[in-house]
């Protein structure tokens, strides 16, 4: 059994993958700045403006990513995956790699590009971004894509939450999702790198990844 | 009698409280900027306010509330209160300002009811406990469904009529509720214009009054049935210090040198960003000034959640209660981090384990 | 015997109903009733205390000032916290704003239509052309047949005794002193941002930092609002008191006068407060006493409430229970507070009272004057009575104008000083019981907060109304307003004008008064009408 070096990640892959976490570091740290101004303006410049405008072009680029990655999902000339987020499927596997995660088995089965577990978290992120963009769009006053009256048109967000306090915390909260899932997806890409030597968190930076060849 | 002698008589009404021409047009031309409306609709608007032969009776009723409605009403200046008790409006029933009393206001009431053909303007919620809210014996829940029928409009002022307002907060001790409401329980069928604040601009009562002689119908409502020429954009987006905000310059602390300079009441709790209303166009009190001109954050008094969703009102978020959870946003977030960091720490510690294991294993 | 009842009691603020029972063309007996309840000390509970000066203004749309303030100088005493000076006057002005719009409105709107028949101005022979033009647009309004707010008055009750000329010239005041309650009104929001629900006097002082040009803009409309009370009220005033000098000992009441103060001194010390804290009783008149919050006990023996001991607001003890509409047993939502188990009577007669015998110059200078001029003069006790509740007005009304100049000016000095502050900060203390004792133009207000984990526990507010709308108390002594009631005249049963006035020299304030609950038991109870 040996292993050699595959390309599992193409250009596109990871450059969405970038987008994305270049998306969601602006995200959080304008949000946070919004949520609580902690650097004063001077008599100069624009802080807020400035967050503001950040904070929204990269909210465009988080839902933008997220269509275009569910296009390659669907249509990649690389690798169309979206079979791999079978829901049925990932739930069925699920226990075993919970059960090797949580140091019940010590060895898990072979997973073609996703373990079920990673899958079902892709897939509650996506939801999440939608979440945190409908609740977002409800607190934008301004045109989304210049043309769509975002507070008028998204009030039903407001009204289903329980009012716009309702959306401003849970749109707040959905941004500690956020962060959590960041430590977690970390953690556990340097946890399979170190332990498997796969090389799994340089791939997303190369695109090649170890697998065992059989 | 010509149309021209009735508008030189009107004018003529005009002059008797000093007012003179100049007065009136300015009146006209405020209606008409509120309104939004262009100044060629000036002389329409004088127009329907002239023509108009018999004043348009108005029924006003005080449910649940704390006569601040009327309090702000009296206190309009363009029209003046004279101008619209004598000159506009014939209010036939208003217990604060009426000189009838007991039996004999209870007369005016019922002869407007079998007139009809008014204008309904209600302050106040509606007690739906028994007992709770008593005119004349009548609970004011009967006396609002008897009233609404024959009227020709009904407008709902202040926070209180139109969703319960202060009275109506957690835990609403009397079980009040706005008007929209009330007259769906009562079946009645009637739509409501809803004149949220506490207390209603008396300049946007006007506004929807005036709207109806010269157009003959209510304004365009939004899904809270308020105006949308009120209603339509948030304090935040016209704020007088919205400039501050853009540039990051925040007031920290009240009476502050920052307050001196007027920058943003953003940290200070303002919850001008989540309340729609025209307040920094139209202000109060004859233009005077208006709550954050004053230094003194908004507390969403406009909206239809108040005041519970925006208390407290010096926090940057509403205390709000998520269901079942008792903690604050950031609290929440903050624990949720910690959680995290800690059980990434335990699994790195235990794979730590299970790697040593398996290298003494090989 | 007749029995008249009055409902819905017209020209107050909130919902009253008055019973009377006649007897030989003289009230024999009276009973007050508040009818509406909302319950604020509940909604109250649990909240950020430094929302409840927001919420407890919506206790009264007329006075919201005074409650705001009162709210937040129970926070200050709570939190242990002083406002700056310019935080104090700030304050005063937004107050004394109030008091002015207050007086001028219940004097000419509230008030006036009891003594002035409107339709008899139509027989005055004017000779000024701006009366005339009065006369000839309140004939067409007549002609129009729609008498809006006029309409169904007791208009040519014999008891209307001014002169048509007369009446004619309080018509014409009454549409000018529309626009001067209005103008005090925006003069409160030069500096509270609006009125009614003035936002600017959070604990700690005030949001509003004031430029040189507010002070400028403030100063030249005081000074309107002062001309017009000299030149105007005051004179109309002392030209309808003659026409009823036969009121002066009618609605004289209990006689026991509650003051606890209004418009802070520097010192901070109740005693030196524009209008000082004091009480005075019926049996050693005009002496002040004490007026101390400990010696306050409310009574719910006659209010729609459970519980039999009279207990101090700082520990109440109620559970609201409707029962029916029973004059003997229970019959309102007010309870009866007394202070050493008297009924008080609280409002601007009071305030006057106490400054005049505390030896206030100002108010002694005034009363004196006034005294000597309808020739009793050293008889302070000739003003117990509707006469005197409508002259304490006036003149409190001319006093606080006359001191709000003042205080304008005072601002520029202490700006030139470098005292420019008008906010203390501070930390809400984690648990903390604090009293803000102030006045309503209408009268004595008290809140008591009760803080713990940085909220509210208990909240309680005894207000001005309540002191005088009361109902009878543990012993059946009579409220205020009932005693006062108790051998007034009613010439005519149908149309009980004599009742009005004497109701009306109290300024009666429904909303105030009703919303009174126990803040422990919060009980919601199910309400049966009988």
């Amino acid at each position: 059994m040996a292993n050699e070096l595959k390309y599992e990640w193409s250009l596109a892959y990871r450059v969405e993958h970038w987008v994305r976490v270049i998306a969601i570091a602006v995200l959080v740290f304008t949000g946070f700045y919004i949520h609580w101004p902690f650097i004063t303006g001077g008599a100069e410049g624009a802080v807020m403006s400035w967050m503001r405008f950040f904070h929204s072009v990269a909210a465009y680029a988080l839902v933008l990513g997220l269509i275009v990655r569910v296009y390659m999902a669907l249509n990649s000339t690389f690798d169309r995956d979206w079979k791999d987020f079978s829901i049925t499927k990932n739930l069925k596997d699920l226990p075993d790699m919970l059960a090797y995660y949580l140091f019940v088995n010590d060895t898990h089965k072979d997973y073609r590009k996703y373990n079920p577990l990673q899958a079902l978290a892709y897939l509650f992120i996506a939801a999440l971004i939608i979440f945190t963009t409908l609740t977002g769009a409800a607190l934008y006053k301004g045109n989304a894509f210049g043309f769509i009256n975002a507070a008028e048109s998204f009030r039903w967000v407001n009204t289903m939450l329980g009012g716009e306090s309702y959306t401003r915390i849970w749109h707040f909260l959905s941004m500690w999702v956020f962060l959590i899932f960041v430590g977690v997806h970390v953690y556990m890409s340097l946890l399979q790198a170190a332990v498997n030597k796969d090389k799994t968190f340089m791939s997303i930076f190369t695109g090649y990844k170890l697998k065992k060849t059989s | 009698m010509g149309e021209k002698e009735v508008s030189k008589q009107f004018l003529e009404a005009f002059e008797f409280q000093g007012i003179k021409r100049r007065e009136f047009l300015k009146f006209c031309g405020a209606t008409a900027a509120l309104l939004g409306l262009s100044e060629l609709y000036i002389p329409k608007i004088a127009a329907a306010i002239e023509k108009a032969a018999k004043r348009p009776p108005v029924v006003w009723l005080n449910f649940a509330s704390d006569s601040g409605c009327t309090e702000a009403l009296i206190k309009a200046t363009y029209p003046n209160a004279a101008d619209l008790v004598l000159d506009i409006l014939s209010i036939d029933y208003n217990e604060t300002i009426m000189a009838a009393a007991g039996k004999q206001s209870e007369e005016i009431r019922e002869k407007s009811r079998k007139a009809g053909g008014y204008i309904l303007i209600v302050e106040g919620g509606v007690p739906t406990k028994k007992g709770h809210g008593m005119i004349a014996g009548k609970e004011m829940l009967d006396i609002l469904k008897e009233m609404a029928a024959p009227a020709v409009a009904i407008i709902a002022v202040g926070s209180c009529a139109t969703f319960g307002g202060v009275p109506a907060a957690k835990p609403n001790p009397s079980q009040i509720i706005g008007v929209t409401e009330a007259l769906k329980k009562a079946g009645v069928k009637k739509a409501v214009v809803n004149l949220d604040l506490c207390p209603v601009n008396v300049e946007y009562l006007v506004g929807v009054v005036v709207n109806y002689l010269l157009l003959g119908k209510l304004p365009e409502l939004d899904s809270f049935g308020r105006p949308k020429m009120f209603y339509g954009q948030t304090i935040h987006d016209n704020c007088e210090r919205r400039a501050h905000f853009d540039a990051g310059r925040f007031v920290e602390r009240f009476g502050s040198n920052e307050e001196a300079l007027g920058y943003c009441l953003y940290k200070m709790g303002c919850k001008g960003p989540m309340t729609y209303s025209a307040c920094p166009k139209v202000q109060y009190n004859d233009r005077v000034s208006w709550c954050i001109k004053a230094g003194a954050p908004c507390i969403g008094c406009a909206e239809h959640d108040w005041p519970d969703k925006f208390a407290g009102f010096y926090n940057r978020l509403p205390d709000v209660k998520l269901p079942g959870i008792q903690a604050t946003a950031d609290k929440i977030g903050a624990v949720a981090g910690v959680a995290t960091a800690v059980g990434i720490a335990a699994h790195a510690i235990a794979s730590s384990g299970r790697a040593k294991k398996a290298g003494g294993e090989k | 015997m007749a029995k008249i009842t009055i409902d819905p009691f017209t020209r107050i603020e909130g919902h009253l109903k008055i019973d009377v029972e006649i007897e030989g063309g003289k009230v024999k007996d009276a009973w007050t009733s508040g009818t509406l309840f909302r319950g604020f000390e509940i909604i109250l509970k649990g909240r950020d205390p430094r929302d409840a000066w927001h919420l407890t203004q919506r206790i009264c749309g007329v006075c919201p000032t005074s409650h705001g303030h009162t709210s937040s100088m129970s926070m200050d005493d709570a939190f242990k916290v002083k406002p700056p000076d310019n935080g104090r006057i700030i304050r005063n002005i937004i107050e004394g704003c109030q008091f002015v719009h207050s007086h001028i409105l219940w004097f000419y709107h509230l008030a006036a239509l009891d003594y002035v028949d409107v339709v008899a101005a139509l027989k005055a022979q004017p000779k000024e052309a701006s009366l005339k033009k009065v006369q000839a647009k309140l004939k067409s309004f007549v002609e129009s047949g729609q008498l809006g707010p006029f309409a169904n008055g007791y208009w040519g009750h014999p008891a209307y005794k001014l002169p048509p000329d007369l009446n004619l010239l309080a018509v014409a005041h009454y549409l000018e002193a529309l626009d001067m309650q209005a103008k005090a009104s925006h003069l409160s929001a030069l500096f509270g941002g609006r009125m009614p629900m003035t936002m600017t006097s959070p604990p700690g002082g005030t949001t509003k930092v004031p430029t040189v040009d507010d002070i400028a803009n403030y100063l030249f409309r005081v000074k309107e609002l002062q001309d017009w009370i000299d030149n105007v009220y005051v004179p109309d005033v002392l030209a309808v008191a003659p026409y009823y000098l036969d009121y002066a000992g009618v609605g004289k009441g209990h006689a026991n006068f509650l003051s606890w103060g209004v418009f802070e001194d520097a010192s901070f010390d109740p005693k030196k407060r524009l209008l000082p804290r004091g009480a005075i009783f019926a049996d050693s008149f005009p002496k002040v006493h004490d007026a101390k919050p400990e010696d306050v006990a409310e009574h719910t023996s006659h209010s729609w409430y459970k519980g039999a001991k009279p207990l101090n607001p700082s520990n109440g003890e109620t559970d609201p229970e409707y029962t029916g509409y029973d004059p003997n047993k229970k019959y309102t939502w007010a309870k009866a507070p007394r202070l050493k188990d008297k009924p008080m009577e609280v409002g601007a007669l009071a305030r006057m009272l106490v400054a005049y015998a505390s030896g206030q110059p100002t108010a002694k200078k005034l009363i004196d004057s006034t005294l000597a001029a309808i020739g009793h003069a050293g008889k302070p006790q000739v003003l117990l009575g509707v006469v005197g509740r409508i002259a304490a007005r006036v003149l409190e009304c001319k006093m606080v104008a006359d001191s709000m100049y003042q205080w304008g000016v005072d601002i520029v000095e202490n700006i030139k000083k470098g005292k420019a502050e008008v906010y203390t900060p501070y930390e809400i203390p984690d648990k903390a019981k604090g009293i803000g004792l102030w006045e309503a133009p209408r009268g004595a207000l008290g809140h008591w907060i009760d803080v713990d984990g940085k909220k509210i526990k208990n909240y309680q507010c005894v207000v001005p109304t309540t002191w005088n709308v009361c109902p009878r108390d543990d012993k059946g002594v009579r409220g205020p307003i009932e005693e006062a009631l108790v051998g007034t005249s009613v010439v005519n049963p149908e149309k009980p004008l004599e009742v009005l006035r004497v109701v009306h020299s109290f300024d009666p304030c429904l909303a105030c008064t009703v919303h009174v609950i126990h803040p422990e038991s919060n009980r919601i109870m199910e309400f049966k009408v009988s």
